[in-house]
Protein backbone atom coordinates (compact mmCIF):
# COMPACT_ATOMS: atom_id res chain seq x y z
CA UNK A 1 0.00 0.00 0.00
CA UNK A 2 2.80 2.34 1.01
CA UNK A 3 4.46 1.58 -2.31
CA UNK A 4 1.26 2.46 -4.19
CA UNK A 5 0.87 5.74 -2.31
CA UNK A 6 4.52 6.64 -2.94
CA UNK A 7 4.11 5.78 -6.65
CA UNK A 8 0.93 7.84 -6.93
CA UNK A 9 2.58 10.81 -5.21
CA UNK A 10 5.58 10.57 -7.53
CA UNK A 11 3.36 10.49 -10.64
CA UNK A 12 1.21 13.42 -9.49
CA UNK A 13 4.35 15.33 -8.45
CA UNK A 14 6.02 14.75 -11.83
CA UNK A 15 3.03 15.78 -13.92
CA UNK A 16 2.40 18.81 -11.68
CA UNK A 17 6.05 19.79 -12.15
CA UNK A 18 5.51 19.47 -15.92
CA UNK A 19 2.53 21.82 -15.63
CA UNK A 20 4.58 24.32 -13.64
CA UNK A 21 7.38 24.22 -16.22
CA UNK A 22 4.92 24.78 -19.11
CA UNK A 23 3.44 27.77 -17.27
CA UNK A 24 6.90 29.16 -16.51
CA UNK A 25 7.85 28.79 -20.21
CA UNK A 26 4.82 30.86 -21.14
CA UNK A 27 5.77 33.54 -18.60
CA UNK A 28 9.33 33.53 -19.88
CA UNK A 29 8.11 34.00 -23.47
CA UNK A 30 6.26 37.11 -22.37
CA UNK A 31 9.28 38.41 -20.45
CA UNK A 32 11.53 37.85 -23.50
CA UNK A 33 9.11 39.73 -25.72
CA UNK A 34 9.10 42.58 -23.23
CA UNK A 35 12.91 42.68 -23.26
CA UNK A 36 13.01 42.61 -27.07
CA UNK A 37 10.54 45.48 -27.10
CA UNK A 38 12.88 47.46 -24.87
CA UNK A 39 15.84 46.74 -27.18
CA UNK A 40 13.94 47.85 -30.27
CA UNK A 41 12.89 51.05 -28.48
CA UNK A 42 16.55 51.71 -27.76
CA UNK A 43 17.49 50.99 -31.37
CA UNK A 44 14.84 53.45 -32.52
CA UNK A 45 16.14 56.09 -30.14
CA UNK A 46 19.78 55.52 -31.26
CA UNK A 47 18.72 56.01 -34.89
CA UNK A 48 16.34 58.88 -34.31
CA UNK A 49 18.24 61.01 -31.82
CA UNK A 50 21.91 60.02 -32.09
CA UNK A 51 21.82 59.31 -35.85
CA UNK A 52 24.00 56.29 -35.06
CA UNK A 53 24.73 53.82 -37.80
CA UNK A 54 23.57 50.28 -37.13
CA UNK A 55 26.90 48.75 -36.04
CA UNK A 56 27.47 51.57 -33.57
CA UNK A 57 23.89 51.31 -32.24
CA UNK A 58 24.20 47.52 -31.77
CA UNK A 59 27.45 47.96 -29.87
CA UNK A 60 25.91 50.59 -27.61
CA UNK A 61 22.78 48.58 -26.90
CA UNK A 62 24.69 45.32 -26.49
CA UNK A 63 27.05 46.81 -23.91
CA UNK A 64 24.25 47.00 -21.34
CA UNK A 65 21.97 44.17 -22.35
CA UNK A 66 21.57 40.72 -20.83
CA UNK A 67 22.47 37.42 -22.51
CA UNK A 68 21.75 36.19 -25.18
CA UNK A 69 20.90 39.65 -26.53
CA UNK A 70 24.32 41.00 -25.58
CA UNK A 71 26.14 38.34 -27.65
CA UNK A 72 23.64 38.81 -30.48
CA UNK A 73 24.21 42.57 -30.66
CA UNK A 74 28.00 42.29 -30.44
CA UNK A 75 28.07 39.54 -33.07
CA UNK A 76 26.01 41.71 -35.43
CA UNK A 77 28.33 44.66 -34.94
CA UNK A 78 31.48 42.55 -35.40
CA UNK A 79 30.22 40.83 -38.53
CA UNK A 80 29.29 44.19 -40.05
CA UNK A 81 32.82 45.44 -39.34
CA UNK A 82 34.29 42.44 -41.18
CA UNK A 83 32.63 43.44 -44.47
CA UNK A 84 32.93 40.07 -46.10
CA UNK A 85 30.45 40.51 -48.90
CA UNK A 86 27.21 39.72 -47.10
CA UNK A 87 24.19 41.99 -47.36
CA UNK A 88 22.78 43.25 -44.07
CA UNK A 89 19.61 41.12 -44.26
CA UNK A 90 21.78 37.95 -44.41
CA UNK A 91 23.95 39.04 -41.46
CA UNK A 92 20.81 39.80 -39.45
CA UNK A 93 19.11 36.50 -40.29
CA UNK A 94 22.21 34.44 -39.56
CA UNK A 95 22.68 36.05 -36.15
CA UNK A 96 19.01 35.96 -35.13
CA UNK A 97 18.98 32.23 -35.85
CA UNK A 98 22.27 31.61 -34.09
CA UNK A 99 21.69 33.59 -30.91
CA UNK A 100 17.93 33.96 -30.43
CA UNK A 101 16.57 30.57 -31.48
CA UNK A 102 16.85 29.22 -27.93
CA UNK A 103 16.10 32.51 -26.21
CA UNK A 104 12.49 31.65 -25.41
CA UNK A 105 10.95 34.08 -27.90
CA UNK A 106 7.82 32.65 -29.58
CA UNK A 107 8.26 31.41 -33.17
CA UNK A 108 6.03 34.09 -34.74
CA UNK A 109 7.97 36.85 -32.94
CA UNK A 110 11.22 35.41 -34.29
CA UNK A 111 9.76 35.33 -37.81
CA UNK A 112 8.74 38.99 -37.55
CA UNK A 113 12.19 39.85 -36.21
CA UNK A 114 13.80 38.10 -39.18
CA UNK A 115 11.66 40.13 -41.59
CA UNK A 116 12.68 43.35 -39.83
CA UNK A 117 16.31 42.77 -40.87
CA UNK A 118 15.43 43.18 -44.53
CA UNK A 119 14.13 46.67 -43.85
CA UNK A 120 16.96 48.06 -41.73
CA UNK A 121 19.76 50.24 -43.04
CA UNK A 122 17.93 51.48 -46.11
CA UNK A 123 15.88 54.62 -46.87
CA UNK A 124 15.86 57.78 -44.79
CA UNK A 125 15.68 58.24 -41.02
CA UNK A 126 11.96 59.01 -41.07
CA UNK A 127 11.16 55.79 -42.92
CA UNK A 128 13.55 53.82 -40.72
CA UNK A 129 11.88 55.10 -37.55
CA UNK A 130 8.42 54.38 -38.96
CA UNK A 131 9.43 50.82 -39.81
CA UNK A 132 10.64 50.28 -36.26
CA UNK A 133 7.45 51.81 -34.90
CA UNK A 134 5.42 49.45 -37.05
CA UNK A 135 7.41 46.50 -35.74
CA UNK A 136 6.92 47.71 -32.16
CA UNK A 137 3.18 48.05 -32.77
CA UNK A 138 3.00 44.46 -34.05
CA UNK A 139 5.03 43.27 -31.08
CA UNK A 140 2.76 45.15 -28.70
CA UNK A 141 -0.33 43.54 -30.22
CA UNK A 142 1.23 40.08 -29.98
CA UNK A 143 2.10 40.76 -26.33
CA UNK A 144 -1.42 41.98 -25.56
CA UNK A 145 -2.86 38.88 -27.16
CA UNK A 146 -0.55 36.72 -25.10
CA UNK A 147 -1.26 38.58 -21.87
CA UNK A 148 -5.02 38.25 -22.33
CA UNK A 149 -4.89 34.45 -22.42
CA UNK A 150 -1.90 34.08 -20.14
CA UNK A 151 -3.63 33.93 -16.74
CA UNK A 152 -6.13 31.29 -17.82
CA UNK A 153 -3.43 29.33 -19.63
CA UNK A 154 -1.19 29.30 -16.58
CA UNK A 155 -4.09 28.07 -14.44
CA UNK A 156 -4.90 25.49 -17.10
CA UNK A 157 -1.29 24.19 -17.20
CA UNK A 158 -1.24 23.87 -13.41
CA UNK A 159 -4.60 22.05 -13.33
CA UNK A 160 -3.69 19.82 -16.26
CA UNK A 161 -0.45 18.89 -14.54
CA UNK A 162 -2.17 17.78 -11.34
CA UNK A 163 -5.21 16.25 -13.07
CA UNK A 164 -3.19 14.23 -15.58
CA UNK A 165 -1.16 12.87 -12.67
CA UNK A 166 -4.33 11.80 -10.84
CA UNK A 167 -5.73 10.31 -14.05
CA UNK A 168 -2.62 8.23 -14.69
CA UNK A 169 -2.58 7.13 -11.05
CA UNK A 170 -6.24 6.01 -11.22
CA UNK A 171 -5.53 4.12 -14.44
CA UNK A 172 -2.57 2.32 -12.90
CA UNK A 173 -4.39 1.45 -9.69
CA UNK B 1 46.52 51.65 -41.73
CA UNK B 2 45.63 53.81 -44.74
CA UNK B 3 45.65 50.75 -46.99
CA UNK B 4 43.23 48.95 -44.66
CA UNK B 5 40.86 51.90 -44.53
CA UNK B 6 40.70 52.08 -48.30
CA UNK B 7 40.39 48.33 -48.87
CA UNK B 8 37.77 48.10 -46.16
CA UNK B 9 35.20 50.05 -48.15
CA UNK B 10 35.80 48.29 -51.46
CA UNK B 11 33.72 45.34 -52.70
CA UNK B 12 35.38 41.95 -52.03
CA UNK B 13 36.16 41.27 -55.70
CA UNK B 14 37.89 44.64 -56.21
CA UNK B 15 39.65 44.32 -52.86
CA UNK B 16 41.26 41.06 -54.06
CA UNK B 17 42.29 42.65 -57.37
CA UNK B 18 43.95 45.61 -55.67
CA UNK B 19 45.76 43.38 -53.19
CA UNK B 20 47.26 41.47 -56.14
CA UNK B 21 48.44 44.71 -57.76
CA UNK B 22 50.64 45.58 -54.75
CA UNK B 23 50.13 49.31 -55.08
CA UNK B 24 51.78 51.96 -52.94
CA UNK B 25 48.71 53.51 -51.38
CA UNK B 26 50.31 56.91 -50.72
CA UNK B 27 50.35 57.42 -54.51
CA UNK B 28 46.77 56.25 -55.04
CA UNK B 29 44.59 59.31 -55.68
CA UNK B 30 41.22 58.02 -56.87
CA UNK B 31 39.28 54.81 -57.49
CA UNK B 32 36.37 55.10 -59.92
CA UNK B 33 33.58 52.55 -60.17
CA UNK B 34 30.96 52.91 -62.90
CA UNK B 35 28.42 50.13 -63.52
CA UNK B 36 29.36 48.01 -66.57
CA UNK B 37 32.48 50.12 -67.19
CA UNK B 38 36.12 49.27 -66.47
CA UNK B 39 37.48 49.89 -63.00
CA UNK B 40 39.71 52.98 -63.12
CA UNK B 41 42.40 54.12 -60.73
CA UNK B 42 44.24 57.44 -60.64
CA UNK B 43 47.70 56.39 -59.53
CA UNK B 44 50.76 58.66 -59.46
CA UNK B 45 48.72 61.20 -61.46
CA UNK B 46 47.94 58.73 -64.26
CA UNK B 47 44.94 56.64 -65.16
CA UNK B 48 45.35 52.93 -64.50
CA UNK B 49 43.02 50.12 -65.57
CA UNK B 50 43.07 47.05 -63.38
CA UNK B 51 42.67 43.76 -65.21
CA UNK B 52 41.17 40.44 -64.25
CA UNK B 53 42.89 37.06 -64.64
CA UNK B 54 42.36 36.92 -68.41
CA UNK B 55 44.11 40.24 -68.91
CA UNK B 56 40.91 42.13 -69.71
CA UNK B 57 39.96 45.19 -67.68
CA UNK B 58 37.77 44.42 -64.69
CA UNK B 59 34.18 45.46 -65.43
CA UNK B 60 32.34 46.91 -62.46
CA UNK B 61 28.99 45.24 -61.73
CA UNK B 62 25.78 46.48 -60.16
CA UNK B 63 26.52 44.17 -57.23
CA UNK B 64 29.94 45.83 -56.68
CA UNK B 65 28.31 49.26 -56.43
CA UNK B 66 25.60 47.97 -54.09
CA UNK B 67 28.19 46.25 -51.88
CA UNK B 68 30.40 49.33 -51.75
CA UNK B 69 27.43 51.53 -50.85
CA UNK B 70 26.68 49.24 -47.92
CA UNK B 71 30.30 49.46 -46.74
CA UNK B 72 30.73 53.23 -47.06
CA UNK B 73 27.47 53.82 -45.24
CA UNK B 74 28.21 51.16 -42.59
CA UNK B 75 25.06 49.36 -43.76
CA UNK B 76 23.11 52.46 -42.69
CA UNK B 77 22.29 54.71 -45.63
CA UNK B 78 19.73 56.58 -43.51
CA UNK B 79 22.57 57.95 -41.35
CA UNK B 80 24.10 59.65 -44.42
CA UNK B 81 20.94 61.29 -45.71
CA UNK B 82 22.37 64.83 -45.47
CA UNK B 83 25.65 63.84 -47.12
CA UNK B 84 23.83 62.00 -49.92
CA UNK B 85 22.05 65.27 -50.75
CA UNK B 86 25.43 66.85 -51.36
CA UNK B 87 26.52 63.92 -53.50
CA UNK B 88 29.33 62.62 -51.34
CA UNK B 89 30.08 60.83 -48.09
CA UNK B 90 33.27 61.30 -46.10
CA UNK B 91 34.57 58.05 -44.67
CA UNK B 92 37.01 57.19 -41.89
CA UNK B 93 40.37 58.79 -42.64
CA UNK B 94 38.79 61.80 -44.37
CA UNK B 95 38.56 60.10 -47.79
CA UNK B 96 35.69 61.45 -49.90
CA UNK B 97 33.31 59.13 -51.72
CA UNK B 98 31.43 60.88 -54.55
CA UNK B 99 28.17 59.30 -55.70
CA UNK B 100 26.01 59.81 -58.76
CA UNK B 101 22.71 58.30 -59.77
CA UNK B 102 19.17 59.50 -60.20
CA UNK B 103 18.30 62.51 -58.06
CA UNK B 104 15.07 62.51 -56.06
CA UNK B 105 13.70 66.05 -56.08
CA UNK B 106 11.39 67.57 -53.50
CA UNK B 107 10.31 71.22 -53.65
CA UNK B 108 12.91 71.86 -56.32
CA UNK B 109 15.78 70.60 -54.17
CA UNK B 110 17.69 67.34 -54.19
CA UNK B 111 16.24 65.14 -51.45
CA UNK B 112 18.32 62.04 -52.05
CA UNK B 113 19.90 59.86 -54.73
CA UNK B 114 18.74 56.48 -56.01
CA UNK B 115 19.85 54.04 -58.71
CA UNK B 116 23.47 54.79 -57.84
CA UNK B 117 25.56 54.16 -60.95
CA UNK B 118 28.98 55.65 -60.19
CA UNK B 119 31.19 55.90 -57.14
CA UNK B 120 34.41 57.88 -56.98
CA UNK B 121 36.69 57.33 -53.99
CA UNK B 122 39.08 60.28 -53.55
CA UNK B 123 41.93 59.77 -51.13
CA UNK B 124 42.74 62.31 -48.50
CA UNK B 125 46.46 62.94 -48.20
CA UNK B 126 48.23 64.16 -45.13
CA UNK B 127 51.52 65.90 -46.04
CA UNK B 128 53.35 66.88 -42.87
CA UNK B 129 55.47 69.98 -43.36
CA UNK B 130 53.81 71.23 -46.55
CA UNK B 131 53.02 74.54 -44.81
CA UNK B 132 56.65 75.17 -43.72
CA UNK B 133 57.39 77.74 -46.42
CA UNK B 134 54.36 79.97 -45.77
CA UNK B 135 54.83 80.64 -42.06
CA UNK B 136 57.31 83.55 -42.51
CA UNK B 137 54.52 85.34 -44.40
CA UNK B 138 51.48 84.58 -42.26
CA UNK B 139 53.06 85.24 -38.86
CA UNK B 140 54.81 88.29 -37.49
CA UNK B 141 56.43 88.46 -34.05
CA UNK B 142 54.63 85.24 -33.11
CA UNK B 143 51.32 86.83 -34.10
CA UNK B 144 49.18 85.11 -36.70
CA UNK B 145 47.44 86.99 -39.50
CA UNK B 146 43.85 86.29 -40.58
CA UNK B 147 44.58 84.04 -43.57
CA UNK B 148 42.49 82.88 -46.51
CA UNK B 149 43.67 80.03 -48.76
CA UNK B 150 42.40 80.58 -52.30
CA UNK B 151 42.50 77.58 -54.59
CA UNK B 152 40.73 75.78 -57.43
CA UNK B 153 39.56 72.21 -56.62
CA UNK B 154 42.24 69.50 -56.34
CA UNK B 155 45.12 71.88 -55.64
CA UNK B 156 45.69 70.79 -52.05
CA UNK B 157 44.00 73.54 -50.04
CA UNK B 158 42.65 71.16 -47.38
CA UNK B 159 46.05 69.47 -47.12
CA UNK B 160 47.73 72.85 -46.63
CA UNK B 161 45.10 73.98 -44.11
CA UNK B 162 45.53 70.74 -42.16
CA UNK B 163 49.29 71.21 -41.86
CA UNK B 164 48.87 74.88 -40.92
CA UNK B 165 46.47 73.83 -38.13
CA UNK B 166 48.95 71.23 -36.88
CA UNK B 167 51.88 73.65 -36.83
CA UNK B 168 49.92 76.51 -35.23
CA UNK B 169 48.58 74.13 -32.59
CA UNK B 170 51.98 72.64 -31.75
CA UNK B 171 53.92 75.85 -32.33
CA UNK B 172 57.04 76.26 -34.48
CA UNK B 173 59.91 78.73 -34.99
CA UNK B 174 57.53 81.37 -36.32
CA UNK B 175 54.63 81.04 -33.97
CA UNK B 176 53.97 79.91 -30.40
CA UNK B 177 51.51 77.06 -29.89
CA UNK B 178 47.97 78.43 -29.93
CA UNK B 179 44.65 76.86 -29.03
CA UNK B 180 42.79 76.30 -32.26
CA UNK B 181 39.18 75.35 -32.94
CA UNK B 182 38.37 73.51 -36.15
CA UNK B 183 34.88 73.26 -37.63
CA UNK B 184 35.10 70.23 -39.90
CA UNK B 185 31.76 70.18 -41.68
CA UNK B 186 32.69 67.38 -44.09
CA UNK B 187 35.15 65.48 -41.88
CA UNK B 188 37.92 66.20 -44.37
CA UNK B 189 40.33 68.15 -42.20
CA UNK B 190 40.56 65.79 -39.23
CA UNK B 191 39.17 62.64 -40.87
CA UNK B 192 37.40 61.95 -37.59
CA UNK B 193 36.27 58.50 -36.59
CA UNK B 194 33.72 58.58 -33.80
CA UNK B 195 34.70 62.16 -33.02
CA UNK B 196 38.45 61.53 -32.76
CA UNK B 197 40.65 63.03 -35.52
CA UNK B 198 42.64 60.42 -37.41
CA UNK B 199 44.93 63.04 -38.98
CA UNK B 200 47.52 64.95 -37.00
CA UNK B 201 46.05 68.29 -35.97
CA UNK B 202 48.30 69.22 -33.04
CA UNK B 203 48.07 69.19 -29.29
CA UNK B 204 45.97 72.34 -28.79
CA UNK B 205 43.24 71.55 -31.32
CA UNK B 206 39.54 71.13 -30.57
CA UNK B 207 37.50 69.78 -33.43
CA UNK B 208 33.77 69.97 -34.11
CA UNK B 209 33.07 67.18 -36.56
CA UNK B 210 30.20 67.17 -39.10
CA UNK B 211 28.97 70.52 -37.82
CA UNK B 212 27.73 73.35 -40.07
CA UNK B 213 30.48 75.97 -40.25
CA UNK B 214 28.56 79.06 -39.17
CA UNK B 215 26.93 77.37 -36.17
CA UNK B 216 30.16 75.56 -35.29
CA UNK B 217 32.29 78.72 -35.21
CA UNK B 218 29.91 80.37 -32.73
CA UNK B 219 29.69 77.21 -30.63
CA UNK B 220 33.50 77.01 -30.45
CA UNK B 221 33.87 80.65 -29.42
CA UNK B 222 31.33 80.19 -26.63
CA UNK B 223 32.52 76.82 -25.41
CA UNK B 224 36.27 76.51 -26.01
CA UNK B 225 37.59 80.08 -26.27
CA UNK B 226 39.97 79.36 -29.17
CA UNK B 227 42.68 81.81 -30.22
CA UNK B 228 42.39 80.62 -33.82
CA UNK B 229 39.43 79.21 -35.75
CA UNK B 230 39.91 77.13 -38.92
CA UNK B 231 37.23 76.27 -41.47
CA UNK B 232 37.25 74.74 -44.95
CA UNK B 233 35.41 75.96 -48.07
CA UNK B 234 33.55 79.05 -46.95
CA UNK B 235 30.97 80.61 -49.26
CA UNK B 236 27.52 81.15 -47.78
CA UNK B 237 26.15 84.31 -46.17
CA UNK B 238 25.98 82.49 -42.82
CA UNK B 239 29.68 81.59 -43.08
CA UNK B 240 30.62 85.21 -43.80
CA UNK B 241 28.60 86.50 -40.84
CA UNK B 242 30.11 83.92 -38.51
CA UNK B 243 33.62 84.85 -39.70
CA UNK B 244 32.92 88.53 -38.98
CA UNK B 245 31.61 87.57 -35.54
CA UNK B 246 34.68 85.43 -34.81
CA UNK B 247 37.04 88.20 -35.91
CA UNK B 248 35.26 90.69 -33.66
CA UNK B 249 35.66 88.24 -30.78
CA UNK B 250 39.42 88.43 -31.17
CA UNK B 251 39.94 85.07 -32.85
CA UNK B 252 42.33 84.68 -35.75
CA UNK B 253 40.75 83.09 -38.80
CA UNK B 254 42.13 80.43 -41.13
CA UNK B 255 39.81 79.58 -44.01
CA UNK B 256 39.80 78.21 -47.54
CA UNK B 257 37.73 79.16 -50.55
CA UNK B 258 37.35 77.93 -54.13
CA UNK B 259 38.65 80.42 -56.71
CA UNK B 260 41.12 80.30 -59.61
CA UNK B 261 42.73 83.65 -58.94
CA UNK B 262 42.57 86.76 -56.79
CA UNK B 263 40.51 88.43 -59.53
CA UNK B 264 37.93 85.68 -59.35
CA UNK B 265 37.85 85.98 -55.58
CA UNK B 266 37.13 89.71 -55.88
CA UNK B 267 34.21 88.90 -58.19
CA UNK B 268 32.64 86.35 -55.84
CA UNK B 269 29.43 87.51 -54.21
CA UNK B 270 29.72 87.98 -50.43
CA UNK B 271 33.47 87.43 -50.46
CA UNK B 272 34.17 90.51 -52.59
CA UNK B 273 33.06 92.67 -49.68
CA UNK B 274 35.33 90.82 -47.26
CA UNK B 275 38.28 91.40 -49.61
CA UNK B 276 37.39 95.07 -50.12
CA UNK B 277 37.04 95.66 -46.40
CA UNK B 278 40.34 93.86 -45.78
CA UNK B 279 39.04 91.31 -43.32
CA UNK B 280 41.81 88.91 -44.25
CA UNK B 281 45.38 90.08 -43.85
CA UNK B 282 46.98 87.34 -45.97
CA UNK B 283 45.83 85.39 -49.04
CA UNK B 284 47.57 82.20 -50.14
CA UNK B 285 46.83 81.38 -53.77
CA UNK B 286 47.39 77.74 -54.76
CA UNK B 287 47.70 76.16 -58.19
CA UNK B 288 48.78 72.92 -59.82
CA UNK B 289 50.72 74.02 -62.88
CA UNK B 290 54.03 72.50 -61.79
CA UNK B 291 52.70 70.29 -59.04
CA UNK B 292 49.66 69.99 -56.80
CA UNK B 293 49.83 72.50 -53.97
CA UNK B 294 52.09 74.96 -55.78
CA UNK B 295 52.03 78.34 -54.05
CA UNK B 296 51.27 80.80 -56.83
CA UNK B 297 51.38 83.72 -54.49
CA UNK B 298 51.01 85.02 -50.97
CA UNK B 299 49.35 88.43 -50.93
CA UNK B 300 48.70 90.96 -48.19
CA UNK B 301 45.33 92.63 -47.59
CA UNK B 302 46.03 95.27 -50.28
CA UNK B 303 46.84 92.57 -52.82
CA UNK B 304 50.60 93.13 -52.90
CA UNK B 305 52.57 90.01 -53.72
CA UNK B 306 54.77 88.89 -50.82
CA UNK B 307 55.97 85.51 -52.06
CA UNK B 308 55.74 83.25 -55.11
CA UNK B 309 57.02 79.69 -55.25
CA UNK B 310 59.82 79.46 -57.80
CA UNK B 311 61.40 76.06 -57.40
CA UNK B 312 59.30 73.02 -58.19
CA UNK B 313 59.25 71.64 -54.66
CA UNK B 314 56.72 68.91 -54.05
CA UNK B 315 54.03 69.91 -51.62
CA UNK B 316 51.08 67.56 -51.88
Amino acid sequence: MLLKITGALLIVGATSWGGIIAAARLQNQYAQMQYLQRLIYRLKSEIQYANSYLGEAFRQIGSNSVEPYRRWMFALSEQMERRNGHVFADIWEENVREYLDGSGLPEDTLERLLRLGGQLGIADIEMQVKLLELYLEELKLAMEEMREGMKSKIRLYHCLGVMSGIFVTVLLI
Amino acid sequence: MKENRILNVLPCSIRILLQKEQLQYEYLQEIKLRIEKPLLLIYRGEELMIGNQRGKPYMVTKEDVREMLEYISNYSLYAYEQEMKQGFITIEGGHRVGITGQAIIENGKVKNLRYISSINLRMSHEVLGCADSIFPYIADHHRLYHTLIVSPPRCGKTTLLRDMIRQISDGNGWIRGMSIGVVDERSEIGGCYMGVPQNQLGIRTDILDCCPKAEGMIMLIRSMGPEVIAVDEIGTAEDVHAIEYAMHCGCKLLATVHADSMEELRRKPLLDQMVAEKYFERYILLGNQQHVGQIEGIFDSRGSLLYREEAATQCC
